[in-house]
């Protein structure tokens, strides 16, 4: 497909005779935000780890802008530009808030094995550090130990690391889940405010959230791509009614 | 941006604004403290058994960095000791080199091994590192039994104290311990530098979440060879000056129980801790040179310490010490 930035062509993962991601074949557009839904056990959070290589696929190939970036680790594939959240929580909980965020913007400045340099010459991030902090509401939560903020604060933390890394692929899993009524309306108009000059991809449960953000939306359903299209198409489609619901509300 | 311009003048991640010789404030007291020990030490302990606690005080700094600090139990580290020991001692004795160059070897044999180890066993994590690291090091002991070159059962002996710089001799017990006085307090400078230093914060990082540090980017496992690597070297140089004060290196070096000692040494002091290293030095030491005459009743006793700061202490002295005074040492 034109202007496609990520091309996944088949790809399969299976866990002994369970198949949690099966033949799927998806195409993600420059610039777009796309929303990745399904009930529990669809296979999404399965198919964001293959697309960051956190595991490893079982059949198919993935491609960045043509490149083939499937069996590559994951390191790598944050570095070409790849970076996610995760539906957990995932921080440095012995680290302040503004340490998390600046360990981010310290893997962009480089020099990361300087052993004998001190570790303030890592103040001159602080700057940015401050300004994703603040961006995300946090910046009165910048010296405390992330381990201790509450739940909503780390999941905004964690989104405000991975803006560090300003990726070319915003991989969200589930940015919301958690969260009260206000940090929601924060965290959505962050989102929309992150997609300008970059592609999101979100795996999202909050389907208000996904009918105002996104602009396509693919329907996983035990490890298959079940419906695609915008968000008004897949509500209206039987098979993904079905799927929420079970077959008597088709 | 509310507030954003008050922070960048007093919000720094953590790292103190005051530093003297790149330690934060408490932990700068705590090193003049030690450096004041040192001055007065000879005093009241027997130099030679002092330059024993320096030396292994370098060896538990280097093994705390991968415990401590990158989350890496090994259970090999007399495998570096002792090569470190032994090619020290050879390139003294055999090779006649100088005491800079024969401390050089030793340490570099120790981080070239370091690095070969540290490649094999990071591909696992855990139990199953811990448990490659002690098969390797048994074999390097099977292959110092064997080696001729190490001299089996008797050792290298006779190895020369040599003079420093050409002229500062060793000979003298007093001067050797002056000079690693300075060595070692330089070595634990090193050691904080690298703890708070941008490397040593992708290892603290990687110890909290490595998964997390992989998915931003970092590539873990050279982070992890990279620690393991230094902490080799540092037991390769703390051995070798070990070998140059005894004049000797024995099959003891390179034993298991080299290995178990620096872990107990850091879980007495401190695990993930600046001073940790020290203070367990000097405890555990201590306990093994003053209850000497009771023989086999030492083991006795590390065996009850052991238990009791698994049990009761678990961040051992200096972290406990850390606790009650709020603060970082």
């Amino acid at each position: 497909m034109a202007n496609a930035v990520l091309t996944v062509r088949g790809i399969v993962r299976s866990f002994g005779a369970f198949r949690a991601v099966d033949e799927v074949n998806l195409d993600i557009i420059e610039g777009e935000i796309h929303a990745l839904i399904g009930p529990n056990g669809a296979g999404k959070t399965t198919f964001f780890n293959l697309l960051t290589g956190s595991l490893p696929l079982t059949e198919g190939e993935i491609r960045l802008r043509g490149e083939v970036i499937s069996g590559l680790p994951m390191d790598e594939i944050a570095r070409r530009g790849i970076v996610r959240s995760y539906q957990i929580s995932s921080i440095f909980p012995d680290f302040t808030a503004l340490a998390n965020v600046r360990f981010a913007l310290q893997r962009k400045r480089g020099a990361n094995f300087d052993f004998w340099r001190s570790e303030r010459s890592l103040e001159s991030l602080h700057g940015r550090a401050l300004e994703l902090l603040d961006e995300l509401g946090l910046v009165e939560w910048a010296d405390v130990r992330a381990g201790d903020l509450p739940y909503g604060r780390k999941r905004a933390l964690e989104i405000a690391t991975t803006l560090a890394l300003d990726p070319q692929i915003l991989l969200l899993d589930e940015p919301t889940s958690g969260m009260g009524r206000e940090d929601i309306g924060r965290v959505v108009d962050l989102i929309r405010k992150v997609s300008k000059g970059r592609t999101v991809v979100m795996v999202e449960h909050n389907l208000s959230v996904v009918e105002g953000l996104c602009n396509n939306v693919t329907v996983l359903a035990r490890g298959r791509v079940i419906a695609s299209g915008s968000y008004k198409d897949v509500a209206s489609n039987e098979k993904v009614v079905e799927a929420y619901l079970g077959a008597a509300h088709a | 941006m509310a507030g954003t311009a008050f922070l960048k003048t007093t919000r720094t991640a953590g790292v103190s604004q005051s530093q003297f010789l790149g330690f934060t404030k408490a932990r700068a007291i705590f090193f003049l403290l030690f450096a004041a020990l040192i001055a007065v030490g000879p005093q009241f302990l027997y130099p030679i058994f002092l330059i024993k606690v320096y030396c292994f005080i370098i060896f538990a700094c280097g093994y705390n960095l991968l415990l401590g600090y990158t989350g890496l139990m090994s259970f090999g580290h007399a495998a570096f000791f002792g090569m470190g020991a032994y090619l020290c001692g050879y390139a003294a004795t055999q090779w006649g080199l100088p005491f800079e160059l024969s401390v050089l070897a030793g340490t570099v044999i120790a981080a070239a091994m370091g690095l070969v180890f540290g490649w094999i066993a990071i591909r696992r994590t855990g139990l199953y590192f811990a448990m490659i690291t002690l098969a390797l090091a048994q074999m390097v002991y099977f292959i110092a039994m064997q080696a001729p070159f190490t001299g089996g059962e008797n050792g290298i002996q006779s190895i020369p104290r040599g003079t420093v710089l050409g002229f500062i001799d060793l000979s003298s017990n007093t001067t050797l311990y002056w000079v690693i006085s300075v060595i070692v307090l330089a070595a634990v400078a090193f050691y904080n530098r690298i703890i708070h230093s941008p490397f040593g914060q992708v290892l603290r990082a990687v110890r909290n979440n490595p998964e997390r540090a992989k998915s931003l980017g970092y590539n873990v496992d050279r982070f992890k060879l990279a620690a393991f690597t230094i902490s080799a070297a540092m037991a390769g140089f703390a051995a070798s000056l070990k070998t140059i004060t005894f004049g000797i290196a024995t099959l003891t070096d390179v034993s298991y129980v080299i290995s178990t000692e620096v872990v107990l040494i850091n879980l007495v002091g401190g695990i993930g801790t600046i001073f940790g290293p020290v203070v367990g030095s000097f405890f555990i030491l201590s306990l093994e040179h003053f209850l000497a005459p009771y023989g086999p009743w030492v083991l006795l006793i590390q065996g009850i310490v052991f238990t009791v700061f698994v049990l009761l202490f678990r961040q051992g002295i200096v972290g406990e010490l850390q606790k009650r005074f709020r603060t970082h040492l």
